[in-house]
C-alpha cells in the first residue's frame, strides 16, 4: 500500500511516500524548484517519490494532506472579520490564491497528478505530532508542538501510544510564540520563515551574564530588553502564555512589529545590511531566554501531566537548537527525539503516518534512524554527467582512496564540497550534502563566510563528530540524544579544546553538533576518523552545500555550480574528485546573487 | 473587415486599455505582486516588434485581471466582511495587568486525534 504526504501552500512544500508503512522517499520542493522554501505545490517532488518506486500516481491508495484547509480558511476569515477594515491589503493579497488553490486540495491533486483517490486531511499540529511521535523510537512519548500556526493551533501538548497520536491541550492564534520569534526576527531585519535560526546565532551577542546561571534571574537582568520584551507576553507558570497583541501587525498587516514596538525596543525596524547595534543584539537574546523560558515551562507542565519520561517535539519552534539543548537537563524528561525536518515540510511525513497508523490502524512499523531519505545518483549517473559537460574529473580505485584523499585535502586547509548518497530530509545537510573543513584553523570561518557562503560572520558552523567522541569534545547529555545526529543540539564545547576549534566554537563557547553514527553513514563516518588520524581531531566543519539565498544542492548539476561559483576547492561526489583548478573557468559568481 | 458602428473611433478603446492596463499594475504593485520586468532581447525589428505586442497584450490581459480581481474583492470586502463584521462580537483582546494571570492559565481543551476515520476524509 503506498500512501502519499503532501505539504504546501504556507511555506517549505513538501512531499513523502510511504510503502506499506514505510517511509520510502522524502523531499522538499524547494531542491528540485531551487526557491528556497518553496510554498508552491509540490509537483517535482512528488514526481521523484513516484519515480524512485517506478510508480504511477495510480498506484497511490491515498494522498494525506497536512492540514484542514477549510479550518484554517475559517480562521483567516475570522481575522478579517476582527481586523475590519485594517485587513483590506492583506485580503486582498491572500484570498485569489485562497479561492483558487487552497481550498481546493481535491481539485488541486486532479489537476496537477490526476489524482481521483481518497484525500485525508489531518490537522496541522496532529501532523506535526504524528510527524514527532510516530517516527520516533519511543512506544510513549509526551508530545509538544510549538510552530507560528497551524489552522487555529499555535501550541499544543498531548500524548503519543503505540499507533495512536492525541493532543489534549492547546494555545490558539494569534498567540504564539513561533510569531513572537519571526516579528522579532523581522524586526531585526532579516526575513520571515528563512531567518529565525540567524536570530538564535545572533543571540549570544546579547548582553547576559551566564556566571549567575543560564537562564537565571541574574542572566536576565544583565539584559535590560528582556524585561521589556516580557511586557508583549504574559507566561502563566505551566508554560501557557497570551501576546498583547497591540504590539503587533501580523493580525491584518504583511508588517509584523507595530510602532508599539518598535518603541518598546527602542529604534525602528533595523534594515537588511544595517549594521547590528548592541541593541539588536540584546533584543535578539531577550526573545531567545524567552523562548527557552516558554519551552521549558510547557515541557514541564507537559511531563506533570503525562508523567512519561520521554518527550518528542516538532514544529518550527523544535528546531531552536539552542533551547534544545538545555531540555534534558533543566526538565524532568529522560529522553528526547526530534524529527530532522521538525517544521511544516516535515507534516508531509506526518500526515502520511497518521493516515497509515492511525487512520486506516495499520500497524507502527517505521523508525526514522537516519535522514538520509531524498535523491541519490549512480556512479553511472554522475560519470555521465561530468563526462557530457566536459568536467575534468578523476574516479578512485575504492571507497579506502576516497576517504584517505578526502581526509589529506581537507587536513591541507582545502575547502570540500561532499556530495554522497541521499539527499538529507530537513534543512540541515548531515555529511550527504555538505561543505567540509578542517574546525582546527583560525581563518576557516572567515574563509568559509567569504569566499564560500556569503554569509553574516556572526554565524558559526557546525562540527560534525562520530557520536562516540562527542563527549570528550562537548558537554553533552548522557547518554547522548538521538536529536544530536540530525543537529538539532547545541551543547557548550569544554573548555579545553575551546581554542583548538576556532571554526566551529560560537562566542558563548558552544557548538551546534552533528554526532555521526556509523551505521548510518559509513563513509562520512570514516572520513571524519581519517581525518582524526591526520590532524588529531577526529572532527570537521559541515555546513549546509549552498551558499546564501539557495536550497542545499539536490543534483550533481547544481553542486558542480555552487562550486564554480564559490570558493570550494575540490568536490567529492559519487566516486569522482573534481578540482576546481583543473575547471578554471568560473561559470558564475555566487556572491553576486548571494541573498537574504 | 468593417467595424461596427461604436468602432469607429478607437480612440477611447485604446485609452481604456491603457488605463485598465495601469490600474491593473498599480494595484499588482501595491500588493507587492508585480512581475519583474523581462530582459531585453536581441530581436531583429519585425520579431521585436511581435514580442512587444506580445508582452502589450500580456500586459492588458494581467492588468484587466487585476482590476477585476481588485473590484470583486473589495465589494466582497466591504459587503461580506464589512457587513459580518457589524454583527459578528469581536474577540476580546485584553492583555492582562500585570499580576492578574489567570490561575488557571491559558491552555484550552483540544482532544485531537480520537475521532472516527470519517473525520479525517473531511477539510473541515
Ligand atoms: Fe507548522
Amino acid at each position: 500500500m503506498y500512501i502519499l504526504g503532501i505539504s504546501c501552500h504556507y511555506h517549505d512544500s513538501a512531499a513523502t511516500l510511504l510503502k506499506d508503512g514505510l517511509v520510502v522517499a522524502a523531499a522538499e520542493e524547494e531542491r528540485f524548484s531551487r526557491r528556497k522554501h518553496d510554498a508552491g505545490f509540490p509537483l517535482a517532488a512528488i514526481r521523484w517519490c513516484l519515480e524512485s518506486q517506478g510508480i504511477g500516481i495510480d498506484q497511490i491508495d491515498h494522498i494525506a494532506f497536512y492540514e484542514k484547509p477549510f479550518l484554517k480558511f475559517e480562521r483567516i476569515l475570522r481575522q478579517h472579520l476582527d481586523n475590519f477594515p485594517r485587513s483590506f491589503k492583506t485580503f486582498h493579497m491572500a484570498m485569489p490564491k485562497w479561492l483558487t488553490e487552497k481550498i481546493r486540495i481535491r481539485s488541486v491533486l486532479k489537476k496537477q497528478l490526476g489524482y481521483r483517490g481518497d484525500v485525508l486531511y489531518v490537522d496541522h499540529h496532529l501532523s506535526h505530532a504524528a510527524g514527532a511521535f510516530l517516527p520516533s523510537p519511543f512506544e510513549e512519548a509526551a508530545i509538544v508542538t510549538v510552530d507560528g500556526v497551524g489552522e487555529w493551533t499555535t501550541t499544543a501538548y498531548g500524548m503519543g501510544r503505540g499507533s495512536s497520536v492525541e493532543l489534549l491541550r492547546d494555545i490558539r492564534f494569534p498567540h504564539s510564540l513561533g510569531l513572537l520569534y519571526s516579528a522579532i526576527t523581522a524586526y531585526l531585519g532579516f526575513s520571515v520563515n528563512n531567518s529565525e535560526y540567524k536570530v538564535m546565532g545572533l543571540s549570544p551577542y546579547g548582553r547576559m551574564d551566564r556566571s549567575a546561571g543560564r537562564g537565571s534571574a541574574g542572566d536576565k537582568a544583565a539584559n535590560p530588553m528582556y524585561s521589556k520584551l516580557r511586557q508583549v507576553i504574559d507566561i502563566h507558570e505551566d508554560g501557557s502564555y497570551r501576546l498583547d497583541m497591540d504590539y503587533f501587525l501580523f493580525q491584518h498587516s504583511d508588517r509584523m512589529p507595530a510602532e508599539r514596538l518598535c518603541r518598546l525596543l527602542g529604534g525602528p525596524v533595523r534594515r537588511p545590511e544595517e549594521e547590528l547595534l548592541p541593541r539588536h543584539k540584546d533584543v535578539a537574546a531577550a526573545v531567545q531566554m524567552i523562548t527557552e523560558d516558554v519551552v521549558l515551562a510547557i515541557l514541564r507542565h507537559a511531563h506533570h501531566v503525562t508523567g512519561c519520561p520521554n518527550v518528542v517535539l516538532s514544529g518550527g519552534v523544535a528546531l531552536n537548537s539552542v533551547c534544545n539543548g538545555r531540555i534534558l537537563a533543566e526538565t524532568e524528561f529522560k529522553n528526547i527525539w526530534i524529527q530532522p525536518n521538525a517544521g511544516d515540510a516535515g507534516n508531509s511525513m506526518g500526515a502520511a503516518l497518521f493516515a497509515h497508523c492511525a487512520v486506516l490502524g495499520r500497524p507502527r512499523s517505521y523508525r526514522l534512524d537516519h535522514a538520509y531519505l531524498g535523491p541519490e545518483f549512480s556512479g553511472a549517473e554522475i560519470g555521465k554527467f561530468l563526462s557530457d559537460k566536459g568536467i575534468r574529473h578523476s574516479r578512485f580505485a575504492s571507497r579506502e582512496a576516497l576517504v584517505s584523499e578526502a581526509a589529506r585535502l581537507l587536513h591541507a586547509g582545502q575547502v570540500v564540497g561532499w556530495f554522497q548518497g541521499r539527499m538529507e530530509w530537513g534543512p540541515r545537510a548531515l555529511g550527504a550534502r555538505s561543505i567540509l573543513a578542517d574546525p582546527g584553523r583560525p581563518d576557516m570561518q572567515a574563509i568559509l563566510n567569504e569566499k564560500v557562503k556569503h554569509r553574516e560572520a556572526f554565524r558559526p558552523f557546525a562540527p560534525a563528530v562520530c557520536a562516540e567522541d562527542a563527549d570528550e569534545y562537548f558537554q553533552c547529555d548522557s547518554p547522548l540524544p538521538l536529536p544530536a545526529d540530525f543537529m538539532l543540539m547545541v551543547y557548550p564545547i569544554r573548555e579545553k579544546w575551546r581554542a583548538r576549534l576556532p571554526a566551529v566554537t560560537h562566542v558563548d563557547g558552544t557548538g551546534r553538533l552533528q554526532t555521526v553514527r556509523r551505521a548510518a553513514n559509513p563513509l562520512y563516518y570514516d572520513l571524519i576518523k581519517e581525518f582524526g588520524t591526520l590532524s588529531g581531531i577526529p572532527m570537521l566543519v559541515n555546513t549546509s552545500f549552498n551558499i546564501r539565498g539557495e536550497p542545499i544542492v539536490c543534483t550533481p548539476g547544481d553542486a558542480y555550480r555552487c562550486m564554480m561559483g564559490t570558493g570550494i576547492d575540490c568536490l567529492f561526489i559519487g566516486d569522482f574528485l573534481v578540482r576546481r583548478e583543473d575547471n578554471s573557468k568560473d561559470i558564475w559568481d555566487s556572491e553576486s546573487v548571494a541573498t537574504d | 473587415m468593417r467595424l461596427g458602428p461604436g468602432f469607429s473611433n478607437l480612440l477611447p478603446y485604446a485609452i481604456a486599455a491603457i488605463l485598465l492596463t495601469g490600474a491593473g499594475h498599480l494595484a499588482r504593485l501595491w500588493l507587492n505582486q508585480a512581475a519583474a520586468p523581462p530582459a531585453p532581447a536581441k530581436d531583429g525589428l519585425r520579431r521585436g516588434m511581435g514580442r512587444a505586442w506580445l508582452r502589450g497584450l500580456q500586459a492588458f490581459f494581467h492588468g484587466t485581471a487585476a482590476c477585476n480581481n481588485f473590484i470583486f474583492l473589495s465589494v466582497a470586502y466591504f459587503a461580506g466582511i464589512g457587513i459580518t463584521s457589524l454583527f459578528a462580537g469581536r474577540k476580546e483582546k485584553k492583555f492582562p495587568a500585570p499580576g492578574s494571570t489567570p490561575p488557571a492559565g491559558y491552555w484550552q481543551d483540544l482532544n485531537l486525534g480520537k475521532r472516527e476515520a470519517d473525520a479525517y476524509y473531511r477539510p473541515f
